[in-house]
């Protein structure tokens, strides 16, 4: 399946075995070819050269032509201020300068950028009849503000026939630069209108639902398809967004995707968009990008799912991010790739503790938010504190206060849930409670113990090597060693060259190798006497 | 190194933004190296062009691509000329007249970006309302309610035009009942009781922060913002407040429950109070003040409490 027919089946909500992929490419192709943004989106050569240059880095399905929501008002009359990192802007508001509605004229295919625009398209179309190209038109309420101004906040109250009257005629740009752009080779055409985000679901059905089903419906007798693309917190109005019948709608961060899946599969219309575009695709690394990307394509499935920004790429997003994402949408290895890489950040993120407390001293945790500023967290940092003279060399004591990452680490690695807690060599002691000084001894003192336990149960047999002198023992050790290694036995050797301890055993002569066995007969009660005299018969 | 605290002034066009600017300038300008920055949605930076007119003193101006800034995506090359400007006039303190049409949660998103972190932090977020077409246009509006959302302060303005104060009260109580609430006219308010962190919970706050107090010995401060569509567990909603108290002096915003409710919350130097509010937005947005943070903090802290 080719990229145009990938995206083709997830407009008409087919399963799709890739996931399709549309970089919103605008003034970000400028930087592509290393110029500003003014000189490329001026330019048919220009553009047509940095989507060119996209399509090659980022391998899409489909990308737009040009990203530019001031295109029909600066051929309506607005002027607009330029800058080299940026699309333009509109400074100045046609109606509020002197003209009126019945003056402004339907823009012409000829007029203006939308030539230039419309040159770049047929020329891209030519060069890649594969991908599905987007036209992007701005949507009748973002034209109207440009055209009105802010005022058309309060003319939406004061005076709504003049408001219906204005969005009547953008719905007519519209339809004709949709005309234009479906002409040139477009494969879909965005409507894009972000300003519905400022409105309430009763003023978007009264202004914005009749002009823009009716584009749409043009669209589709043009037999292309559609999306409506809307930016900022718009969940008020999506259900009115489908409500228009538009193929498809595109969100950005601000609208959870499940919510809009859920919203627009109702309505049996396709859905893309939401790949955070500030902090993961402008300041993040390809790896965010990657994970981010994922997240959108997990949330959004394989049918009617379209990958895609949030909104226009910031000029200077890194390319390696957008490659980054690319690679995520076509290859299912890298997914799980992703996948398996979000796996081990979240075990990396707990330490192994199996082995904590197995050190010689015993370990006193103190889990806070920060002694300093935390009454309670002071007052059981202070309590350890006072016995740990008591166990001077035996107990090492820390706080860790959490205002740390890797102490949030750690709290969670030993499963602490509560601040302030006390863990004993890794176990959870005393939570919230500020322990009594005897109470915090006699669990301090109940470790030590089982720790004596553990180090003699652990050698349960010892091996003596007696020698003439150090040389001898060690000669000796060597091949003790070896056997020891080969059986793998936890034997504890000692050497000793002392005559009076070898003469206890009754051995004359040297080398010689006493074995002890170490065997626990009982614990934890006293053993009667018979039973101990069966043990000793043993011997 | 010390980072420049950045107060976020926002309110709809019209409700009286650069006048409140223009009042601040009007006290400190010339005696503190005050900067302002500003995105306003309006013809040619007259707002600017005003505002350097009507002062006669002392102050830096950075002026946003003086037109329609309407998306976040246009921002970005904010974050470049914001980075120039501090370091080339090193102001004691920012405000920043946010686009009434703009969203206030995503320009603090870009202030605790990596390339931003070390030079700036949001300390605060003042909302100014026009009395007298609020309770007609906020319904209407949705930027409105979510601009209110988040401020620590709210100006009702113009309350000396006719105006329903009782009406606005009992709207703004349901969509942010923390923060702390100031009526005024013109725009006039006492400087001093809003350019602390907060109102009366804040003590601790105004004096450790207080931007008067000199500027050198600012301790390693940092906001950060964290926007999710994951609901939190109410039953770890507690937990949750009790374990980033340690390292966030300050938190606030709006947190989505997986009961289906909506509360608003406020921290301050550990203490906290959350309510629930009525909202038409899906997510959870927070804006935590605090030292040595990070949003991978606080977004751990948070899915940690998503979960059972």
């Amino acid at each position: 399946m080719n990229s145009k027919n990938l995206i083709n089946a997830a407009f008409r909500l087919q399963k799709t075995d890739q996931i399709p992929w549309v970089p919103f490419v605008g003034s970000h192709g400028a930087k592509l070819l290393n110029i500003g943004a003014t000189e490329y989106l001026k330019s048919e050569k220009n553009i047509f050269d940095g989507v060119s240059k996209a399509i090659e880095l980022y391998q899409p399905d489909g990308i737009p032509v040009m990203f530019d929501l001031q295109l029909e008002a600066e051929v309506l009359g607005c002027d607009l201020i330029w800058s080299d990192d940026n699309p333009p802007a509109v400074v100045s508001h046609v109606l509020l300068q002197g003209k009126t509605l019945s003056e402004l004229k339907i823009p012409l295919a000829n007029e203006g950028r939308i030539q230039t625009v419309l040159n770049a398209t047929m020329a891209l179309r030519k060069k890649h009849p594969d991908i599905a190209l987007y036209g992007l038109i701005t949507g009748p309420f973002t034209l109207a503000l440009h055209l009105l101004g802010t005022d058309i906040f309060t003319k939406m109250m004061e005076a709504p026939d003049e408001i219906i009257e204005l969005l009547d005629f953008t719905k007519e740009v519209g339809k004709a630069m949709a005309g234009y752009y479906i002409d040139a080779g477009c494969d879909i055409i965005a409507v894009v209108d972000p300003m519905t985000s400022q409105i309430d679901p009763g003023s978007f059905e009264m202004y914005v639902t009749p002009p823009a089903t009716e584009v749409f419906e043009y669209i589709r007798q043009k037999g292309a398809l559609s999306s409506f693309f809307v930016c900022g917190h718009a969940q008020q109005n999506i259900e009115a967004m489908c409500q228009c019948k538009p193929d498809n709608i595109s969100i950005d961060e601000n609208i959870p995707l499940d919510f809009v899946k859920d919203i627009a599969l109702k309505h049996k219309i396709s859905f893309g968009g939401n790949i955070k575009l500030t902090v993961v695709l402008l300041m993040g690394t390809p790896e965010d990008a990657q994970l981010n990307a994922l997240e959108c394509i997990d949330l959004g499935g394989d049918t009617g799912f379209i990958l895609a920004p949030g909104c226009d790429l910031p000029m200077d997003t890194p390319s390696e991010n957008i490659i980054a994402v690319g690679e995520v949408a076509r290859d299912k290895y890298i997914q799980d790739v992703v996948r398996a890489r979000e796996k081990t950040e979240i075990d990396l993120a707990l330490l192994n503790m199996k082995d904590y407390g197995n050190a010689n001293r015993v370990i006193v945790d103190i889990i806070t938010l920060d002694s300093e500023s935390c009454a309670p967290c002071q007052y059981m940092v202070e309590a350890v504190k006072r016995v740990a003279p008591h166990f001077e060399g035996i107990v090492e004591w820390r706080e860790h206060a959490i205002k740390k990452m890797e102490a949030v680490t750690f709290m969670n690695s030993l499963m602490v849930k509560n601040i302030p807690t006390i863990c004993i060599d890794g176990k959870i002691a005393f939570v919230s409670q500020i322990p009594p000084k005897n109470e915090l001894i006699a669990a301090i003192q109940k470790r030590i113990n089982e720790k004596l336990k553990l180090i003699i149960s652990s050698h349960n047999a010892e091996l003596t090597i007696f020698g003439k002198n150090d040389n001898e023992c060690n000669l000796t050790k060597v091949n003790v060693d070896q056997a020891i290694k080969e059986t793998g036995k936890n034997i504890k050797v000692i050497t000793s060259t002392d005559e009076n301890a070898r003469a206890t055993y009754g051995v004359t002569q040297t080398p010689a190798i006493i074995l002890t066995e170490h065997k626990i007969k009982s614990q934890g009660e006293i053993p009667k006497v018979e039973i101990i005299r069966e043990w000793l018969k043993e011997l | 190194m010390f980072k420049i605290p950045i107060y976020l002034v926002t309110g709809y066009l019209g409700s009286g933004k650069t006048t409140f600017i223009r009042q601040i300038l009007e006290t400190y300008a010339g005696k503190e190296k005050i900067a302002i920055i500003q995105n306003e949605f309006a013809p040619a930076n007259v707002d600017g062009q005003d505002l350097k007119r009507h002062i006669n003193k002392d102050f830096e101006l950075l002026e946003i691509n003086n037109g329609s800034v309407f998306c976040v995506c246009l921002l970005s090359g904010f974050v470049k000329s914001l980075k120039a400007f501090v370091s080339e006039h090193k102001p004691g303190l920012i405000l920043m007249e946010a686009s009434g049409l703009s969203d206030p949660v995503s320009i603090g998103q870009i202030f605790g970006s990596s390339e931003l972190q070390d030079d700036v932090f949001l300390i605060g977020v003042i909302c100014i309302i026009d009395a007298v077409n609020f309770v007609k246009m906020h319904s209407k509006m949705p930027q409105i309610s979510h601009q209110i959302m988040i401020a620590d302060h709210i100006l009702i303005n113009k309350t000396d035009l006719p105006c329903n104060l009782k009406e606005i009260d009992t709207t703004i109580n349901k969509i942010n009942p923390l923060a702390k609430k100031h009526y005024t006219v013109q725009s006039n308010i006492p400087c001093d009781t809003i350019l602390g962190i907060t109102g009366s919970i804040d003590q601790k706050a105004q004096k450790k922060y207080f931007f008067l107090q000199g500027v050198s010995n600012r301790p390693d401060i940092q906001s950060i913002v964290l926007k999710t569509s994951k609901p939190m567990k109410f039953d770890n909603l507690q937990r949750f407040i009790r374990f980033i108290s340690g390292s966030c002096y300050r938190l606030k915003g709006t947190i989505i429950l997986d009961n289906g409710k909506t509360i608003s919350i406020q921290l301050v130097a550990g203490d906290y109070r959350f309510e629930e509010i009525i909202t038409s937005s899906k997510l959870t947005e927070l804006i935590a003040i605090g030292e040595g943070i990070s949003v991978q903090y606080l977004k751990s802290a948070y899915n940690e409490a998503s979960q059972a």
